[in-house]
């Protein structure tokens, strides 16, 4: 098969037809329940951390004659915990996302901004890439002259370019994006140049034979053959996107995660802090899944070849 | 004769053929072909058979312009392999059956008509002919990789044939087959050679195989490439199975059996 191991273990396409039936019971028993048993031990460490980190002590320690339970109950209760506990975090970014409306640290509003900088930052990072991989692979010379430039480009540290676009394009729409994109470009750019040269020599001399134009030759053999590839380089580039404009965020914005979790910092509102950090990680995760998603649709491949 | 009236009546002309490649991993050029003349007439079921390296390959890719030649000439349908190859003379089926993997059965022997800009319609009637002469007429909607390598096979042939060219070059499409599936293909090769009157030039290592299917044998040799013999087959037309029980079959058999003994290849 022409597909590598490049797309393994990011998950591949589906199994269109000869459907084997589903035993979500089997599943659940032999691939489910060591995630969940995982899940739950990572879940109890979180709440003996948050423990740990909001039992009172100094002045405020609790009195000698109060019980273990009283003492436990209040520390995972508390209006500002060092150490927010799992609950906690769930209820505030609940609120965040359904409750009062008019609240300017609603996470709702600010999920809206960094989700609306890292789609458009994805979509510019993969269009820019699909067309530099495009270009790359039809003409050499612009590869051999280009790609070492491609590579330094992300040598430069995210960190400090965001400040310096900022101070070129000023703090509104345009840096995060501009810095999602630089992030998203590189990812889409490699794994397509894999992907267009994927098909191998029988495919290409096929269309030889067919006499077929540059035009029928990438929309009928390299961009369906690169299309796993493009498709990894998507997941890549969706949480990359997330990671830049949140670090756009973080160095100067008044809207958007990064402004929360700067906002978080500063004022020591702890639980601020995580349910931003929740929010982020469920937007990276959802982008992840339509994406995943997507490819389901879009790439008819078994996984076996993949 | 003239070279005029060669051209007219040969569907494909190769004069002292000659070709040679940069080696691998060392200095100089290999052989692969030296002076080769062959002319095949329309209608044709000629056979290049010899071992590995003989240059068989290279041949087949010669006259179907996947290769340019260094030495010699070579014209099909009186015109240059390029142009014969422009004017979609050639369907190929190659030993592996490069399929594409992300398109079903029907689409995939539609690829060419696609290309060719061929409207749906006739591009669905075509397919729904070709594959049910295939056997795979329930395999439509199926992808490459649930389908057996005979199969696969048979979809690169159907798709080979879909655009209905007036030559058929086949480069060992069989060589990677069981014997029972192998035999079986041969059959409906030679029935679909004779349903469409195609020219077929076909790559095979299998002495067997290029006795029954051929009208013409060409047995090559090796270092360099170039042609041995050429031993036309009079068997009796249509063959089938019992072709290969015939004393004649046995006999063309043996002399291009001791044709590549005196060659010290067998």
């Amino acid at each position: 098969m022409s597909q590598t191991a490049l797309s393994s273990g990011l998950g591949a396409g589906t199994v269109p037809a000869a459907k084997p039936q589903v035993r979500w019971g089997a599943i659940l028993l032999l691939r489910a329940w060591p995630v969940l048993a995982i899940g739950l031990l990572l879940l109890v460490a979180w709440y003996g951390l948050s423990l740990h980190g909001n039992w009172p002590q100094g002045q405020h320690a609790a009195p000698p004659h109060a019980g273990f339970w009283q003492v436990a109950g209040q520390a995972m209760q508390l209006d500002n915990p060092w150490v927010p506990p799992p609950h906690q975090v769930v209820h505030s970014l609940w609120n965040g996302l359904f409750g009062p409306q008019d609240a300017p640290d609603a996470v709702r509003i600010h999920l809206g901004t960094t989700a609306g900088e890292a789609g458009l930052g994805l979509l510019c990072g993969s269009v820019l890439g699909l067309l530099i991989a495009t270009i790359f692979v039809h003409v050499r010379v612009l590869e051999l002259g280009f790609l070492p430039y491609v590579v330094a480009s992300q040598t430069v540290p995210v960190l400090a370019l965001a400040p310096i676009l900022i101070s070129l394009v000023g703090l509104g729409l345009a840096a995060k994006v501009l810095v999602a994109t630089y992030l998203v470009f590189f990812a889409v750019t490699v794994s397509a140049v894999k992907g267009f040269r994927s098909a191998d020599a029988l495919a290409h001399e096929l269309m030889r034979s067919y006499a077929a134009n540059p035009w029928q030759i990438y929309w009928k053999l390299r961009f369906p053959a690169a299309l796993p590839y493009i498709f990894t380089g998507l997941k890549i580039g969706s949480t990359a996107a997330l990671v830049g404009a949140i670090v756009a965020e973080l160095v100067g914005s008044e809207y958007g995660l990064g402004a929360l979790l700067v906002a978080g910092t500063n004022f020591n509102r702890y639980l601020l802090l995580w349910s931003a950090m929740l929010a982020a990680s469920l937007l990276g995760l959802a982008a992840y899944l339509a994406i995943a998603t997507l490819e389901r649709l879009v790439v008819r491949v078994p996984r076996t070849a993949l | 004769m003239t070279a005029a009236t060669a051209t007219r009546t040969s569907t494909i002309a190769a004069e002292r053929l000659s070709m040679q490649f940069a080696a691998q991993g060392r200095a100089g050029m290999v052989t692969a072909l030296s002076d080769v003349s062959l002319s095949v007439e329309a209608g044709e079921f000629v056979s290049l058979l010899g071992p590995s390296g003989c240059g068989k390959s290279t041949l087949l890719r010669l006259i179907g312009d996947l290769l340019r030649p260094t030495a010699g000439t070579l014209q099909v349908k009186g015109k240059t392999p390029e142009r014969a190859r422009r004017d979609r003379d050639y369907g190929i089926v190659f030993q592996a059956p490069a399929l594409y993997e992300w398109r079903d059965v029907a689409r995939n022997v539609q690829l060419p008509l696609e290309i060719f800009g061929v409207d749906k319609a006739e591009r669905q009637r075509r397919t729904a002919d070709l594959l049910a002469l295939m056997g795979l007429q329930d395999f439509h909607h199926s992808y490459p990789w649930q389908l057996s390598g005979g199969m696969q096979q048979r979809v690169a042939i159907a798709r080979a044939l879909s655009f209905r060219p007036s030559i058929l070059l086949m480069d060992e499409p069989f060589g990677a087959l069981d014997e029972m599936t192998r035999e079986r293909l041969n059959m409906e090769l030679l029935t679909i050679w004779r349903q469409t009157g195609t020219t077929i030039v076909f790559v095979t290592h299998s002495i067997a195989e290029a006795v029954f299917l051929s009208t013409r044998v060409v047995v090559m040799t090796p270092r360099p490439g170039k042609i041995e013999r050429i031993i036309p087959i009079d068997l009796p037309q249509p063959r089938d199975a019992l072709t290969r029980e015939d004393p004649q079959f046995f006999r063309y058999v043996t002399e291009v059996r001791s044709c590549l003994r005196e060659e010290h290849l067998l």
